[in-house]
């Protein structure tokens, strides 16, 4: 009997909700084109390589193998050499002004010294601030150098041969999209997710609807589970959309199970709607609940999740914390799914830690919820 | 000008009233510059590898070790079969197979092209791109130090004195027998041209005779290299047993005496990057971002509010300019931002150490600036919708695209043009430049008059664009 009522009253309830949801055509119409429009910009415009980063060269030898350097580096897509400075004070100059990555020095004498005693010294004063780039930069320019060595040293005899063959697995491209993709997906459905539910329930505490919905007899977890159903679906079909595009418009492939990626998919964004809810529940004003679920969400998604920087480096601590976030998981999962094309196996800790934080949420949710009553 | 002061007293009050709002914002400030500074360190970590050792020699032996004593690799996981590397690379436990295919050795010892197969999860491009490189350098060293030193095993470091000693004594030693080896064959080679050209051989002086067979048999200089080499490895390997640390012995091959190699070295200087992990250029930034969002948000909030409250019909039948109500909403917004950047100042000095190269009144006059600029936008947001639901999702949208597109997190140029024409108005980007400017490089004001410049016009246009957007009647 008390299982029925629950039943009947969650029926009603959330067909009181998806009323809310449909009258306001035009937000539900944002709801579905902003992530869309998002995924698109962010699938095209985030790209991690670099290219054209300004080089100087302070050449004081300006003999023929430092100007062949020089041309080799300059052909290369990834450094356009910018300015051809004659002191060091100018380069600290284009190091303050910010538009300058590297310089080439050398010293006079270069191909003399080759010459002379087979060494040569190239000295790189390199701005190291972004240490990811700057190793990435090095491994560029050592690259080029070791290739120029190979030309000129070219019919001389090596000691071993040892020939590598390097696959690059899952992206023998090196497409960004197929790293940034996922992430992007994560970070935009759990940012619109949470901050949809932020609302729901302090909305009718600020309207002051929700007077009436604390006399009526409706229990305070099918008020919590009722508000999270319409915007569920919303969510569902905001992955839908999403995967389409990924696939058609931005190439980047789904090779595992796609209903597994679905699937995970759904306990995401349930996992993003209870954490936007727990925030409406725990809130008084529209205002504070729209500063917590903007200001305070969006950089712990975009630094913390993996979406961008590597999580390997971090410490035990800060990698417990940040598994802690739905988003981490998820993109975690999403890219093992899409771009790795593994099974369960490989993601069931995710999966196991998304349901896992979705209820504790919820718990959390109708727990603050009914000290309100009270 | 007084009506703006009458306006202003009643927003204080109204801030002041409900200060959960502050509390939100302090809070958030404060927690998101504890935790997300040391996840935003970017450092280049160790590269872990699956190594799946088919030849299982002392010439693969001595490969991992010059590859894991690189700083760059580590061995995650040895497997039997590429099948079971690859597990572990599914598992997400290494980032890389290693494949040393059978007669590793052979080939390398026999000088013929000896294959290796690296196997990378390239799903960051970036590092796997960085992984390659890092394994190619490595055996680019590994080949030239192979033979490199005269009885030096590759990847084996002699440290201590002792151990030079010996091995400075086992070479003398073994150019001592060498040379009594050869002098005895040279001996033996004269007593067989003795015997052979004994008629010319009495007249001749021996030394002549056998300088004389040496020239006339070049051939076998080769021969007695290897027989040498042969020697040489005995020698080494009673060294490395008294020494008691080589645990595998390298079959030497002969180096290439080739004089005439030309390299180039590079010495590279890292600048601007003291603690090698790029706190100067995170931090700073994610305090911009932190500044820009609040910002944004709260002046996004505020003149909306009161078109859902119902309060702005109130100012509509007032005496009130329009400019003086916008400016009371904008003066607190740039207050409340000024005080969260000083608190996030506070923050990073005293967490992290970290203090501008330049003075602070720079920090805060282009902080205001950029203030300035956002809260016009953020006002721009706040007349442009009619309920506070409408300007959180405008304000999403619009700062997910400044936020990520600033050139903080993936460079500007390389995106594609349109996405370029973003990043050119947006006004993080300038914001974000100066910051790192002024904090790692220790810029001074007039490095920066670009940045600033830019600056000035988005605070024209969004400010202007704002008052003229918002009609009292309506």
């Amino acid at each position: 009997m008390k299982i029925r009522t629950f039943i009947d009253q969650f029926f009603a309830f959330t067909r009181k909700e998806f009323y809310h949801i449909l009258r306001d055509r035009k937000t539900l119409l944002v709801l579905v084109v902003l992530p869309i429009s998002q995924l698109l910009i962010f699938g095209f415009a985030l790209n991690s390589s670099l290219t054209e980063m300004p080089t100087a060269v302070l050449d004081m030898s300006n003999d023929r193998m430092s100007r062949q350097i020089v041309a080799e580096i300059d052909a290369s897509s990834t450094f356009k050499v910018v300015e051809r400075v004659s002191s060091m004070d100018e380069v600290d100059e284009l190091f303050k002004r910010g538009n300058l990555s590297q310089v080439f020095v050398f010293m006079p004498g270069f191909e003399k010294e080759i010459k002379r005693t087979g060494v040569g010294n190239v000295q790189v004063i390199m701005d190291a601030s972004l240490q990811i780039n700057a190793s990435t930069l090095e491994s560029y320019i050592l690259a080029t150098l070791l290739n120029y060595q190979r030309k000129i040293n070219a019919g001389r005899e090596l000691p071993i041969q040892i020939v590598p063959e390097i696959k690059m697995r899952y992206n023998p491209r090196l497409d960004s999209a197929f790293h940034f993709v996922p992430g992007v997906i994560g970070i935009v459905l759990m940012l619109v997710c949470s901050m949809m539910a932020s609302l729901a329930i302090v909305k009718e505490k600020e309207s002051g609807t929700m007077e009436v919905l604390l006399v009526s007899p409706v229990r305070p977890p099918v008020i919590v589970l009722a508000k999270l159903v319409p915007y569920l679906l919303v969510g569902m079909i905001n992955i839908v959309v999403i995967l389409l595009i990924s696939v058609t418009v931005l190439k980047v492939p789904i090779t595992g199970n796609i209903f597994l990626l679905f699937f995970i998919g759904i306990v995401f964004t349930l996992s993003s709607l209870a954490l936007g809810i727990m925030v409406s529940v725990l809130t008084k004003t529209q205002r504070s609940a729209i500063i917590i679920s903007i200001a305070g969400l969006m950089l712990p998604a975009i630094t913390l999740s993996g979406f961008i920087f590597p999580l390997d480096s971090l410490s035990l601590g800060m990698k417990v914390i940040v598994h802690l976030m739905p988003v981490t998981l998820f993109i975690s999962a999403a890219r093992n799914i899409m771009i790795k094309g593994l099974g369960m196996d490989a993601v069931y800790p995710e999966l196991f830690g998304l349901l896992a934080i979705t209820i504790v949420l919820i718990v959390i949710s109708i727990k603050c919820f009914k000290n309100r009553l009270s | 000008m007084r009506m703006l002061g009458f306006l202003l007293q009643k927003e204080f009050i109204l801030i002041f009233r409900d200060k959960t709002i502050l509390l939100i914002l302090f809070l958030i400030t404060s927690i998101l510059l504890f935790i997300l500074p040391p996840a935003a360190k970017v450092r280049t970590s160790t590269i872990a590898l699956s190594v799946v050792d088919h030849d299982r020699t002392s010439t693969s032996a001595s490969f991992l070790r010059k590859l894991t004593s690189s700083n760059h690799f580590r061995i995650g996981a040895y497997a039997d079969t590429y099948e079971e590397g690859l597990q572990v690379l599914e598992k997400n436990k290494a980032s890389g197979i290693l494949e040393i295919p059978k007669g590793f050795e052979k080939n390398v010892t026999g000088r013929t092209q000896a294959p290796i197969m690296l196997e990378i999860d390239a799903v960051n491009g970036v590092t796997a791109g960085l992984s390659s490189f890092y394994f190619l350098q490595v055996l680019e060293r590994y080949i030239w130090e192979y033979v490199d030193g005269f009885g030096f095993q590759p990847g084996f470091r002699i440290e201590s004195q002792e151990e030079i000693m010996a091995r400075v004594e086992a070479e003398a030693q073994a150019e001592m027998t060498k040379r009594a080896k050869e002098s005895a064959e040279s001996e033996t080679r004269l007593a067989r041209s003795r015997l052979l050209m004994s008629s010319r051989a009495e007249m001749e002086s021996p030394l002549q005779e056998s300088f004389e067979i040496q020239q006339a048999n070049p051939s076998s200089v080769t021969a007695k290299m290897n027989e040498w080499d042969k020697r040489e490895e005995i020698t080494l390997s009673e060294l490395a047993i008294d020494a008691g640390k080589a645990d595998v012995d390298i079959p030497l091959i002969e180096k290439p005496s080739d004089p005439e190699f030309e390299q180039i070295h590079v010495a590279v200087d890292y600048r601007y990057n003291p603690d090698g992990e790029s706190s100067l250029y995170q931090i700073p930034s994610l305090l911009a971002i932190l500044v820009c969002i609040i910002g944004a948000v709260l002046s996004a909030l505020n003149i909306v509010t009161e078109k859902e409250n119902g309060t702005i019909e109130q100012m509509n039948v007032s005496p009130v300019k329009r400019s003086a109500f916008i400016f009371s909403k904008i003066i607190p917004s740039w207050i409340i931002g000024m005080a969260i950047l000083t608190l996030g100042l506070i923050i990073v000095w005293a967490m992290y150490g970290i203090v501008p190269q330049s003075s602070y009144w720079c920090i805060y006059l282009v902080s205001f600036l950029f203030l300035v600029s956002m809260v016009g936008f953020g006002v721009l947001i706040s007349t442009a919708c009619r309920n506070q639901q409408q300007a959180m999702l405008l304000c999403f949208f619009f700062l997910l695209i400044i936020c990520l597109l600033c050139g903080m997190w993936t460079p500007i140029d390389s995106m594609p043009g349109w996405a370029r024409v973003i990043a050119d108005i947006n006004p993080l980007r300038y914001y974000i430049e100066v910051m790192r400017l002024f904090f790692a490089y220790g810029s001074e004001l007039r490095h920066v008059l670009p940045q600033v410049g830019a600056l000035c016009v988005f605070i024209v246009v969004f400010n202007s664009w704002a008052i003229w957007n918002f009609r009292k009647a309506r």
